[in-house]
């Protein structure tokens, strides 16, 4: 399958309250950061670059909970940092489930065998793993080797044990269509994973290695290529079906920088989840006080190369709302098991 | 602070108020101010819509203007950001961004969509780049706010999109009147004209107002603003 039916139905029920109510702008996925601290460093991440004493900086879980009922969002994902290394991530993830909130845990995987035991399997828990490519391409992407190994293994035992597993692609310079090809074949048709997310790499300015970032014509033409394989038909995507447009340049649309609002150690993330220009201490304050409009392709220069499914998703899933037609690509989609 | 608005047809100017002179050439525009001179030339009017979260109304203020093959042409700071203050204070859908300038209308969505794609502009339009180069060319500072007429989402009906900036709109009334099946269109981009000519003819005395209250045009930009002005270097 791909996006669960529960989680179609209770997001769009969500998006038909929120035109009842008039509201304007609404969280879509809370993106929640509750630690810095990775046990990766990879060449493309630009968040982990702090002080120590952020670093060991944690969310509690109260703290993680009371944000995803401040904000309302359906569905949570939770990032960093890398979540696994928080040492009450089975207590916040739980929290949130018990809340009802479509879970997304997302992980490199490096302990995530260690966690399986304390998680429970559940329709609203998805573990996303984060996979750059096959081998030599994963490891060299986050600078370590073995870590694609454990991953796979960390894959394995969470589908064994019944969770339901996704993974997280970010594609950048060095990732050639044949290879990301590949790489989606081996996660649909042997690590058998619901679902996966695919998005172009974000310029971070703090990224370690500035060489391995696409430009936006660039982004396009390598997903023209990667949705133009022969393989192509058997991948799921938890995307929608104007999103993955979009990334091929089929489709314009500018970014819904607040569907996807962040809560980090610092507050709320101002404007977007790659973009810290501040931080506020409620999420009202980030809806109502931050100049969306200054924001986005064309009106920001930090924008020009960003194309991340953080900031278009929204986009496209409000878009699909709005249209009868996309509504029932995106739900056949999501019904058949070709991913949204 | 004298303004002189600057509107490419007579419609559009029809609209607004004030010292208005409605004309495309910058041949025009550069004799008008020979006789007149203005410290400051507002070109505004209606453009089509590039960037998809614009509804027909929106209004675009230049922060950037590019057309194919020609270097880029701003503003200066401190009139992008004096106009982004007055049009807050309208709360009406605006942003401050990219311009592109083309030869011809971009009738077709998939036009439009590679066109967004390439040059990340929030409009287009068929004449504010060469007034704009003009004027900065005989240092006369400049800024444009257009209203988008048709969005992103919309193609323009054939006769429109065979429109090269004549005045007399009589050959478009009678090429629209031999294609029936396009007149749903029509009336549709009517009612869109409307809507984007009265947020312009809202949107431009506001500006007006706020360019007149600057002292000095050469006083620095807010750190903030200089900032945001970096330059888009990937999308060429």
């Amino acid at each position: 399958m791909g996006i669960p039916v529960r989680q179609a139905v209770a997001v769009s029920g969500y998006l038909m309250k929120q035109k009842l109510k008039g509201n304007k702008r609404y969280p879509l996925v809370l993106m929640l950061e509750p630690l810095y601290r990775c046990n990766l460093a990879c060449a493309g991440c630009g968040k982990i670059q702090h002080p120590e004493s952020v670093l060991n900086t944690y969310l509690t879980p109260e703290q993680c909970w009371a944000a995803a009922d401040e904000c309302g969002a359906p569905v949570v994902s939770i990032a960093g940092g890398e979540p696994l290394v928080h040492p009450q991530i089975d207590e916040i993830v739980r929290g949130l489930v018990a809340r009802k909130k479509f879970v997304y845990l997302c992980t490199n995987a490096i302990l995530l065998e260690r966690w399986l035991p304390k998680l429970t399997p559940s329709a609203y828990l998805t573990i996303s793993v984060h996979m750059d490519g096959l081998r030599d391409l994963h490891d060299r992407m986050v600078d370590r080797a073995g870590t694609f190994d454990r991953a796979v293994a960390g894959i394995r035992e969470a589908k064994r044990r019944g969770f339901r597993v996704s993974t997280n692609t970010t594609v950048f310079a060095d990732s050639s269509p044949e290879q990301m090809g590949q790489l989606f074949t081996f996660l649909m048709e042997d690590l058998r994973v619901d679902g996966m997310m695919v998005s172009p790499g974000y310029d971070y300015p703090k990224a370690p290695d500035q060489r391995v970032f696409l430009r936006r014509p660039q982004m396009i033409e390598t997903f023209r290529r990667i949705f133009a394989l022969p393989g192509r038909r058997k991948w799921r995507f938890f995307h929608t079906p104007l999103f993955l447009e979009f990334l091929q340049g089929k489709q314009a649309m500018q970014c819904t920088a607040w569907g996807n609002p962040t809560r980090s150690v610092f507050g709320w993330q101002r404007p977007c989840y790659l973009m810290a220009e501040g931080y506020v201490p409620t999420f009202r304050q980030l809806i109502e006080e931050t100049e969306w409009d200054r924001y986005g392709y064309g009106r920001d220069a930090r924008c020009t190369n960003c194309m991340a499914h953080c900031g278009y998703e929204a986009t496209a899933v409000k878009a699909t709302m709005a249209s009868p037609l996309e509504g029932i690509r995106a739900g056949a989609g999501a019904l058949l098991g070709k991913g949204a | 602070m004298r303004t002189l608005v600057v509107a490419p047809t007579l419609r559009e100017a029809r609209m607004l108020s004030g010292d208005v002179l409605a004309a495309r050439s910058p041949d025009a525009v550069l004799a008008r101010l020979a006789q007149q001179p203005a410290d400051v030339v507002l070109i505004a009017g209606i453009c089509g819509g590039l960037d998809p979260s614009l509804a027909p109304g929106a209004l675009v203020l230049s922060r950037r203007l590019v057309a194919c093959g020609r270097p880029d042409l701003a503003p200066p700071d401190v009139l992008v950001e004096a106009a982004r203050r007055a049009l807050r204070t309208l709360r009406r859908p605006f942003v401050s961004s990219t311009l592109l300038s083309v030869d011809q209308p971009l009738a077709t969505r998939r036009g439009k969509t590679d066109a967004w794609n390439t040059h990340g502009a929030a409009g287009v339009d068929m004449e504010t780049y060469t007034l704009a180069e003009a004027l900065a060319g005989r240092g006369v500072p400049w800024l444009a706010l257009r209203a988008v007429l048709d969005p992103a989402s919309a193609a323009l009906p054939t006769a429109v999109a065979g429109w090269r900036g004549e005045q007399d709109e009589r050959a478009i009334a009678r090429a629209a009147l031999r294609r029936p099946f396009d007149w749903p269109a029509y009336v549709r981009l009517a009612l869109q004209s409307r809507t984007a000519l009265g947020a312009l003819a809202r949107a431009v005395p506001a500006v007006v107002r706020a360019i007149d209250e600057i002292q000095d045009l050469a006083q620095a930009p807010s750190p903030d603003a200089a900032q945001r002005d970096l330059p888009i270097i990937a999308v060429r």
